[in-house]
């Protein structure tokens, strides 16, 4: 019986079976055996697909228009730091122009952190949700040692009972359908940094703690839609637009909040828990129109008494 | 060795003769690249104003501090200039003077590429206008847009820090001008440059297109002080057109129309674009935009941004204003004609001049993660297919907002 060299007869089949397997890893389109990490170089993904286990990306990796990414628990996702703009920042990314639903669970996260064995902030991008025509979900999700560990762009999407730590900001978002809710960020250089004010989002029951701020609002020049007159409104802008409550927002080494340069619009905060219950304690840690005449108002009135209880990832990570 | 070292003179006798050759080849052909004409015609709203003149600067710092510039000749007939000028970019104005009045204009297109071509540009002069500034009225800018003598119904302005150097796009802010023409900026102390557009065809902000009204005024760019609200008052003009723009009583220029030595005529203005003279074969791209389905998506504007030396796609490119673009037909196809050869970033949506919306059909090119595709000078790429879809559906939170 010869069992080592086939009849040639077999060698299409061979070749087909190949090729199958080929096509059917990771790269295009199917779930990978959670086995040895996954390398992806700079591409564009164009089908539908599923990863799992260890992922490594070195460059930027984009999930096409037509293409959703869907990352099962206790999946890794690190990038490699190549900097070849030379900006500080690594370019490694993952950017979504289709979709991701990116569901770990308190006990099996999904992360997405540095590759790097000593890692850094800023040592890649961020995960972009960019133009994205589809419900993005992310939950119980760790965002490590990038430059945002999210940012949502012109995109919908919910973040939630997810880890934003030792990034440069946890999260960036500018015109969005955004949900923010039971999240926790910690130790960023930036909390939550986002541009616009015209919703709808909501960032509610999220522990914001140890960032040097903990949230940063800087508009860009077209912050308003149909380039509403700022300082004519005569009330806080996000009404109806933007619900910030219910987070607990202390502790942050500079501020807990801060309104950035051309911020001229007053900003309902009320319902937040700001570390105390004195009023001093809490204004000197707002920089608003109390610092800098020109800025809007923060109206964190009534505020939590004390740390509201249901605030933070949900399992107690 | 004697032989060769005969030889070896010999050689270098005719190498000494052709020298002087190749010298001259190479300097008749430097001397072709030395640079492009830039022609054209200045008008007032009375008519083209004699003695007036074209400045071109290399930078807007020179602009600012009118220094390095090169001064047109005149023409041949009033109003008319001539700019020999070495191949780069230039920031052209021009000056005039009528009835006692200085009159200025900076051209909607600067800063302007001056290649081995020709080109014509008119020049829409408006009056100079000082501002006014008082103390202790906020601070800032405001001021009135008006457009032939009336407050201008409409239009955008915007701000950009002097140091942008292209005032293009939606800068440091950009505001709607109301019925009344007036507009208010609060500004740090700083340097600023202001410029009011107003668009005939799409909404928000673009490239200014012929019969568009653009709006900047002589006293750019404006130094604010602290505690200093400065008063400015903006004359616009029509670019393109000088039919709207001439008074009744304006000195007709029609009569120059059929000048033997000018292509270009004085009263049937085109745009810019095509009185540039391209040379060799133009730099295309075609291409198709389709949806998820694969169907054709018609009436989309496909842009092609120049990368200009940010090899690496960003975010903020898309923001950039070009007029590399093209809209798409019924069967969803485009052409774009581009400057030049080099690295372009494609984007085909609805809408143009603002930030992507909720349900506009929007994307990016697919061909790979950098969106761009590098094309060579005179060189035609076709199939360049991007996919559409309508972004930022709806989630519930509007309705839990308003609960």
């Amino acid at each position: 019986m010869n069992a080592s060299i086939p009849h040639s007869g077999y060698r299409l089949p061979l070749l087909i079976m190949a090729i199958t397997t080929l096509l059917s890893s990771q790269a295009f389109g199917q779930q990978r055996p959670n086995k040895s990490p996954l390398y992806l170089k700079e591409q564009l993904i164009r089908h539908d697909t599923t990863w799992s286990g260890e992922i490594i990306i070195e460059g930027v990796v984009v999930i096409g228009r037509a293409a959703t990414l869907t990352i099962i628990p206790g999946t890794s996702i690190r990038f490699k730091r190549i900097d070849r703009d030379q900006d500080g920042t690594g370019d490694s990314e993952l950017r979504i122009l289709g979709g991701i639903i990116a569901e770990g669970t308190a006990d099996q996260p999904i992360t997405f952190a540095s590759a790097e064995t000593k890692p850094a902030r800023r040592d890649w991008s961020y995960l972009l949700i960019y133009t994205s025509a589809k419900i993005n979900r992310i939950n119980f999700c760790e965002f490590r040692h990038g430059f945002s560990g999210l940012q949502v762009q012109f995109s919908t999407a919910s973040v939630r009972n997810s880890l934003f730590t030792d990034n440069n900001e946890g999260i960036r978002f500018g015109r969005t359908d955004l949900a923010i809710e039971n999240n926790r960020f910690t130790n960023n250089k930036i909390g939550i940094r986002f541009t616009r004010m015209e919703g709808p989002v909501i960032i509610r029951n999220n522990e914001i703690t140890n960032n040097r701020t903990g949230i940063f609002l800087v508009p860009s020049g077209q912050n308003i839609r149909d380039f509403f007159e700022p300082d004519r409104s005569g009330r806080p802008w996000n009404t109806g637009r933007l619900d910030i409550s219910n987070n607990n927002i202390y502790d942050n080494f500079a501020y807990n909040l801060n309104l950035g340069e051309k911020q001229f619009w007053d900003l309902d905060m009320a319902g937040n828990y700001w570390g105390s219950d004195n009023r001093e304690v809490i204004g000197a840690r707002i920089f608003a129109r109390n610092r800098d005449k020109s800025l809007g108002k923060v109206i964190y009135k009534p505020f939590a008494a004390k740390r509201i209880s249901g605030a933070g990832i949900k399992g107690n990570r | 060795m004697a032989m060769r070292n005969t030889l070896s003179s010999y050689k270098l006798k005719i190498r000494l003769a052709i020298m002087p050759l190749l010298l001259v080849l190479l300097l008749s052909c430097w001397d072709t690249a030395l640079g492009g004409t830039v022609e054209g015609v200045i008008f007032s709203d009375h008519g083209p104003v004699a003695e007036s003149q074209v400045f071109a600067y290399p930078d807007y710092q020179s602009l600012v501090s009118k220094e390095a510039y090169v001064k047109s000749s005149p023409g041949e007939k009033d109003g008319q200039y001539k700019l020999e000028l070495p191949p780069g970019n230039y920031y052209l104005t021009a000056t005039g003077e009528l009835s006692g009045q200085r009159l200025f204009s900076y051209h909607g297109i600067n800063p302007i590429t001056v290649a081995d071509d020709y080109r014509w540009l008119p020049f829409f002069l408006s009056e100079e206008q000082e501002p006014v500034c008082i103390n202790g009225e906020g601070q800032g800018l405001s001021g009135l847009v008006s457009y032939q003598g009336a407050a201008l119904d409409h239009g955008v302005i915007s701000v950009y820090k002097s140091q942008d150097g292209k005032f293009r796009g939606m800068g440091l802010f950009t505001n709607t001008i109301g019925a009344d023409g007036r507009f208010r900026f609060n500004l740090e102390p700083g340097s600023y440059v202001v410029v009011a557009r107003q668009k005939k065809a799409e909404a928000g902000i673009g490239p200014v297109l012929q019969g568009d009204l653009f709006c900047y005024p002589a006293t750019n760019p404006v130094i604010i002080a602290d505690e200093q609200l400065c008063e400015l008052a903006i004359e616009c003009y029509p670019r393109d057109n000088l039919e709207a723009y001439l008074t009744e009583d304006a000195v007709n220029p029609q009569g120059r129309r059929h000048e033997s030595r000018r292509q270009a005529s004085l009263w049937n203005i085109q745009p810019e674009a095509a009185q540039t003279a391209i040379v060799g074969k133009p730099t295309t791209i075609t291409g198709r935009v389709t949806n998820l389905n694969g169907q054709p998506v018609a009436d989309l504007v496909v842009t092609a941004y120049p990368a200009m030396g940010i090899d690496i796609f960003q975010m903020h490119i898309l923001r950039l204003i070009t007029e590399n673009r093209a809209r798409t037909d019924q069967q969803g196809q485009y052409r774009i004609q581009l400057p030049g050869g080099g690295l372009y970033y494609l984007q085909a949506r609805q809408k143009i001049g603002e930030a992507p919306d909720r349900l506009e059909y929007y994307g990016l090119y697919e061909g790979n993660q950098n969106h761009a595709i590098r094309i060579n000078p005179g060189e035609n790429r076709s199939n360049i297919n991007i996919p559409v879809s309508r972004i930022m559906p709806f989630s519930d939170l509007k309705e839990r907002l308003t609960n």
